[in-house]
């Protein structure tokens, strides 16, 4: 027997190795490399006559000791696709939910700048028209340059855990200002001017401008952002470890190096399934723009900004599927080199 | 007993079904398992979200639609005289189902005072943009032909600023797709926005209240509308029990 065979009769899978003795179906011997695909069965074959009990159990020792281990690396193999799978879940939160980058990458992305500009000047226009103005007075204070650098102040606010009251003071003065000398321009003799008339508007103005700027339930879901910011990315750095650690179990506890690469390809592949899965319903079901949002700029954040979480997932999967197929032709490569060397 | 030795070795091909079961199983675990954890845990989230989504994705490719077909059923009765002709004894009935029923935002109709010179689109809902085109139906309230109180909101400096010469008497015209309406108003009254007395909505008789900031031709916000109140005369009747 070659060395090579003698290396394989040693290993913990092989099914029954009787070189030289005949055994109960009347092989002089066999070899057995007994989990799944890589099976291969060399055998001697010897007279018909009945091996010995003592053998006969002797194999199904080996056998069951077989199955088992394969067993063991079939549940190790599913908690590493597990833990790809959380993985995926934690660090598509940690780069989207969880940074003020994504949220204002997303607002840049989908033109919400320039559509909340169009919405306030809509919202000032009909507030000029309740008061008297003419529609062009709300165009002088709609400039998108403003709300920009408002907006911004205001998400990276709720990110670092500071204060989120938004200032409307030179808003007033300016809207004020614009008033006084639209009024002083376009009186009538039988217009009314009350100053308390024109506080309201004033206030009102900025009420419209500070809800331009905020965004509903936000103030909540970044309560829970900076709360939970590091435990979560603790969580990332122990499900990486766990990760690598079930990686070199698989691949270092293994004799043959293919078994290893076997074990990664279920694990990688189910990880792959579960992603596409995931993202696969959020995309076709459409779910997020269905949402009823009336204000055409928070209805396209909230829709973009959802789906690029799920963005992540479709990224982790064609990541996933690169991987499992990658160690799928390791290990049939493996495997065909251990055939062909028995 | 043979002997010859005879070295047999069968291959077998590789199998790659395995490279599929298995996955597929962990991954169907490993879902079971997620949705196992998270569902019970957001089901009365997921309760309070389904308020929160419709059937169909938004389309904000226009800024409002536009449902309004001039018709002239009612037509005749609906003319917009300085006295009111009287009601017709039956109005025709329509079936609700038998209506395009306006969603929010859409033109469904036009409100004529010929007397007070107002002639202006009718939209469902009482929005920046309805009232910028506009005037719009509270969608608290119902649509003519219902049965029950109409609230229509519009701006003092635009197209309700003709309310200020609105007495009572005078004839109010919607005319929808579905049909032509008259009102003849019973009531103008000055409140405060706050009060409740201003509209019951619970009313089980078609009111048709107009409001707008009062008073008219001022510059600034006040907290004073002026209500005009307006009584169902005539047009067809929407059946909602059909």
């Amino acid at each position: 027997m070659s060395e090579k065979t003698k290396e394989i009769n040693n290993s913990d899978d092989s099914e029954l190795i009787t070189p030289g003795k005949k055994n109960y179906n009347g092989k002089l011997g066999s070899i057995k490399l007994s989990d799944g695909e890589d099976e291969k069965d060399v055998s001697f074959l010897g007279d018909n006559s009945e091996g010995s009990s003592g053998e006969h159990h002797h194999h199904h020792r080996r056998k069951e000791k077989s199955d088992a281990k394969c067993f063991a690396y079939c549940v190790v193999s599913f908690f590493l696709a597990l833990i790809l799978f959380l993985l995926t879940c934690c660090i598509a939160l940690r780069t989207t939910v969880f940074s003020s980058d994504y949220m204002l990458s997303v607002m840049a992305d989908r033109e919400y700048y320039t559509q909340i500009t169009e919405e306030l000047r809509q919202q000032l226009e009909s507030l000029s028209h309740a008061s008297g103005l003419s529609s062009e007075f709300a165009n002088d204070f709609t400039n998108s340059l403003d709300l920009r650098e408002d907006v911004t102040q205001y998400v990276e606010s709720f990110y670092n855990g500071s204060s989120t009251v938004i200032n409307t003071t030179h808003f007033k003065q300016k809207f004020r200002a614009a008033l006084d000398s639209y009024i002083e321009d376009n009186k009538k003799e039988n217009t009314e001017v009350k100053e308390e008339s024109l506080e309201y508007l004033v206030n009102e103005a900025a009420d419209l401008y500070s809800n331009t700027i905020e965004i509903p339930f936000f103030s909540v879901v970044a309560n829970y952002v900076v709360k939970l910011n590091v435990p979560l990315t603790v969580t990332i750095v122990v499900l990486t470890i766990i990760g690598i650690v079930l990686t070199l179990i698989l691949f270092l506890t293994n004799e043959f190096k293919h078994r290893g690469y076997r074990y990664l390809s279920y694990a990688f592949i189910a990880a792959f399934i579960c992603d596409a899965a995931v993202a696969g319903l959020v995309y076709f079901s459409k779910i997020f723009s269905k949402v009823n949002i009336m204000t055409r700029s928070l209805y396209n954040l909230f829709v973009y900004y959802f789906n690029g979480i799920f963005t992540y997932f479709w990224i982790f999967a064609a990541a996933f599927i690169v991987f499992g197929v990658l160690f799928f032709l390791m290990f049939a490569r493996k495997h065909r080199k251990l055939v062909k060397s028995m | 007993m043979h002997n010859k030795h005879h070295h047999h070795s069968s291959h077998r091909t590789l199998n790659g079904k395995n490279f599929i079961i298995l996955p597929i199983v962990f991954s169907l675990l490993i879902l079971g398992i997620t949705a196992a954890i998270i569902i019970p845990n957001t089901m009365r989230f997921y309760n309070m979200a389904s308020l929160f989504f419709s059937d169909n994705p938004h389309n904000f490719s226009q800024e409002f639609n536009n449902i309004y077909v001039p018709t002239s059923e009612g037509l005749d009765e609906a003319t917009s005289k300085s006295q009111p002709k009287k009601a017709s004894v039956k109005s025709k009935t329509i079936s609700i189902k038998e209506i395009e029923y306006p969603d929010y935002s859409d033109q469904f109709g036009e409100l004529i005072m010929d007397d007070c010179g107002i002639k202006c689109p009718l939209f469902y809902g009482d929005g920046d943009v309805q009232l910028n085109y506009g005037v719009g139906i509270y969608t608290g309230s119902f649509i003519p032909g219902y049965g029950r109180p109409i609230l229509v909101a519009g701006h003092n400096a635009t197209y309700f600023n003709g309310l200020k010469y609105a007495q009572v008497g005078q004839n109010i015209v919607i005319r929808t797709s579905y049909g032509n309406y008259r009102y003849e108003i019973t009531d103008i009254q000055v409140k405060h926005k706050d009060d409740k007395t201003a509209i019951d909505l619970g009313a089980e008789e078609e009111i048709l209240t107009l409001y707008t900031c009062y008073p008219f031709d001022q510059f600034g916000l006040t907290p004073q509308r002026c209500f005009v109140y307006a009584k169902y005369v005539s047009g067809p009747r929407l059946d909602i029990r059909s």
